[in-house]
């Protein structure tokens, strides 16, 4: 009963921060339609930005996050801005030249990362990055709790400002059709352009709240955004409810595969349940919360 | 018209006939008497360095690639021969297809006289396979799954690179006499899903079996996972007496982290080697890191010493000068490293001296000779077989040992006559520490 109980505890935490990750690229998804490939690279580039705050000043990465979210809002506004927005309706030899593209910023980030920071691990490990409250034999890891937290406050605050604000409903209504919004006298370009921003910087909470648990180098972001991609298939694209739900499933799933299956093939679980929503389910647990 | 287009060809076909017929009615020339002078190579002697520079392995191949570049700089053999020494480097960045992409570049378009590199199994393995079928000399560092020599290609030496079912040779008399006496007897095994864990396991698993020490745990893992802690519960629920876990750098240093938040309390804790050994192992664990013991293939303490190109050195300089050159101590990768220039400058020397050339062949034929000792104890490549029914190529067998990680600071406990701290057995549990 403790093996599932702890099984269900790590499952449930990781669950939170993958949806942190996530979030960010189902809003891009959402409402641009664009899958941002750099993803991973752009959250690795905020846990740099995070580490060097720590090093140089002493900040923990849950203050340095506040640092980190505006720096990669920046950069994600005048990504879209300049470079997506420039070959989004551009007819090109290739379908999805900006899926392309993000992957190219992506991995132009990751190699100045590595001009500057060179390929070595980084961790910010302090004291506190191993406190635990024990709950019988079972254990709550304390940064894990913490980031669970955040991470719940910025998936509640972004739901609030897509569904109570003027600049939430522009989203959603250039989400649900960008001719119609134009219409309507939505500015599309700023929106997505400050949508793309807004992903960037959740990606860089995520980033960030992932520091104190876990290590960093330049190629980090790569399973990253694979988990962000699955984790936004199967919420459904620009949900902030299914992104939630998505990554809690999606981090209990691997839990629950490496204790009852086998730790080493536990991503396999990840890519079953990716096909299964797929084929059976291809609007995702979106569709399911509607009903 | 039509009869000048007709002459025209006519002709050309005469002239066509004439040029491939009368060559072949010419009398024969007679052989040469005197045979053909071989070439003598004058451009300089090109040393491939193959390893992973950059990625998420680099820790590893630029410790090696620094001690190499440390041991040249101390022997200071510029030029063998009259040839001067030169170095072409290729970063695989730990990826298999490129290390054996680099491996056939330095070979054809770079003519590298002789390569060093090998790190990670995975990538170990295709680039002896790609030296074989290219026939150049490939000196491996680190890649230790054991298969790498049990495929009698004769262009690959691997002297002080020690086959992975061989990394706990004086960690079994340890278990035998003092774990089991002390309680041992269920095991938790895991291991790295790469070629070097899944080698490394099987010869772990064949010595417990045959110990009759049950294994309540085993199961492969993935390196790169975010969250071992699943994992680790699972192994905590199976209540094993000790740990044998085969790691590289940060998910030892995570599982380390990690056992300690789940308390997960044994009798000791074994790393296989990799990256236990490591210092940044310590850094990333932290406190976590002490008392566990690991396989170690190298010893600062070790008393290695001798004379190379009228250079003396000893192993303690070796570690001192790498801590002094580059802020940071070795562990047994660098070691390895430095000794691969060693036999490599070695085998170089050896040439010159007996007027040979030096090539490829001559190279290959110099290494079979090597009796070197090395920051890794006496070296030979040698063909030999062990217990298990492997039968090695080229293969040296460095002594091992094993290190515990006490008050942050690794010692050496095992075997007892090279001891640098008394070892800690059984660890304290996590909520008395």
């Amino acid at each position: 009963m403790a093996l599932f109980g702890q099984t269900i505890i790590c499952g449930f935490l990781m669950g939170g921060v993958y949806a942190v990750i996530a979030i960010g690229m189902t809003l891009i998804l959402g409402v641009m339609k664009i899958i941002n490939i750099g993803h991973g690279h752009l959250m690795m580039v905020a846990m740099y930005v995070c580490f060097a705050l720590f090093t140089s000043l002493g900040l923990h990465p849950y203050i340095a996050m506040f640092v980190a979210m505006p720096c990669l809002f920046g950069i994600g506004y005048l990504l879209q801005r300049y470079s997506i927005h420039r070959v989004r309706f551009v007819d090109t030899i290739l379908p999805q030249t900006q899926v392309l593209l993000t992957l190219a910023i992506g991995l132009v980030f990751v190699e100045i990362i590595r001009v500057i920071f060179k390929s070595d691990f980084r961790s910010v490990y302090t004291p506190f990055s191993s406190k635990c409250l024990y709950i019988g034999d079972m254990s709550i890891s304390l940064p894990q709790l913490i980031s669970f937290g955040i991470a719940m406050a910025f998936v509640a605050g972004l739901h609030i400002l897509l569904t109570r604000t003027d600049f939430g409903r522009s989203i959603r209504a250039t989400a649900q059709d960008l001719d119609a919004a134009k219409y309507m006298g939505v500015d599309a370009l700023r929106v997505s352009s400050l949508t793309f921003g807004l992903g960037m910087a959740l990606a860089a909470a995520g980033g960030a709240l992932l520091l104190p648990i876990f290590y960093l180098f330049p190629d980090i972001g790569v399973p990253f955004t694979i988990k962000a991609l699955i984790i936004t298939i199967l919420g459904g694209a620009g949900s902030t409810v299914g992104a939630l739900s998505g990554g809690l499933v999606f981090g209990m799933a691997e839990s629950l595969g490496a204790v009852y299956w086998a730790p080493g093939y536990k991503d396999v679980v990840g890519f079953v349940i990716f096909l299964l929503v797929l084929l059976f389910m291809p609007g995702g647990l979106k569709t399911v919360i509607k009903r | 018209m039509k009869k000048v287009k007709l002459g025209l060809l006519l002709g050309l076909v005469v002239v066509l006939v004439a040029a491939f017929a009368l060559p072949g009615c010419a009398p024969e020339v007679a052989p040469p008497e005197e045979e053909e002078e071989e070439e003598v190579p004058t451009g300089p002697i090109k040393i491939g360095i193959n390893f992973p520079l950059t990625g998420a392995k680099a820790n590893f191949g630029t410790m090696d690639w620094l001690s190499i570049q440390l041991a040249y700089a101390k022997f200071g053999v510029e030029e063998v021969g009259g040839r001067p020494i030169r170095f072409v480097i290729e970063d695989n960045r730990g990826d298999p297809a490129t290390a054996k992409s680099a491996f056939e570049k330095l070979a054809t378009l770079d003519e590298a006289d002789v390569v060093l590199g090998g790190y990670t199994s995975s990538c170990g393995v295709v680039q002896a396979a790609a030296a074989n079928d290219l026939k150049v000399p490939f000196l491996i560092c680190n890649s230790s799954k054991d298969a790498i020599t049990m495929e009698g290609w004769e262009w690959v030496f691997s002297g002080a690179r020690v086959p992975a079912s061989h990394y706990g040779d004086n960690m079994w008399p340890m278990i035998d006499e003092v774990l089991m006496p002390g309680g041992v007897s269920k095991v938790a095994l895991f291991y790295e899903m790469t070629d070097w864990g899944t080698s490394s396991a099987e010869a772990l698993r064949a010595n417990f079996e045959a110990r009759g020490i049950e294994l309540v745990y085993d199961e492969p893992y993935d390196s790169d996972a975010i969250d071992l802690k699943p994992m680790l519960a699972a192994v905590k629920a199976a209540k094993p007496d000790m740990i044998m876990a085969v790691s590289y750098l940060m998910d030892a240093s995570l599982i380390a982290r990690q056992a300690g938040e789940l308390r997960l309390n044994v009798l000791c804790f074994m790393g296989q080697a990799g990256g236990y050994t490591m210092p940044e192992f310590v850094v990333n664990a932290g406190e976590n890191a002490n008392y566990i013991l690991t396989t170690a293939l190298w010893s600062p303490f070790a008393p290695w010493e001798g004379e190379l190109a009228g250079v003396k050195w000893t192993n303690q300089e070796y570690y001192e000068g790498y801590l002094g050159s580059y802020g940071a101590e070795p562990d047994y990768h660098g070691a390895q490293g430095f000794a691969q220039w060693m036999i490599c400058l070695d085998a170089l020397l050896r040439i010159d001296a007996a007027g040979e050339t030096i090539n490829r062949e001559t190279i290959r034929e110099a290494l079979t000779e090597t009796k070197l000792m090395t920051t890794m104890g006496l070296i030979e490549h040698k063909d030999w077989c062990d217990d298990m029914g492997h039968c090695y190529t080229n293969q040296g067998l460095p002594v091992t040992y094993v290190t515990q990680w006490q008050n942050l600071v690794q010692e050496w406990v095992w075997p007892v006559e090279a001891k640098s701290a008394d070892y800690i057995f059984p660890v304290p549990k996590w909520e008395e520490r």
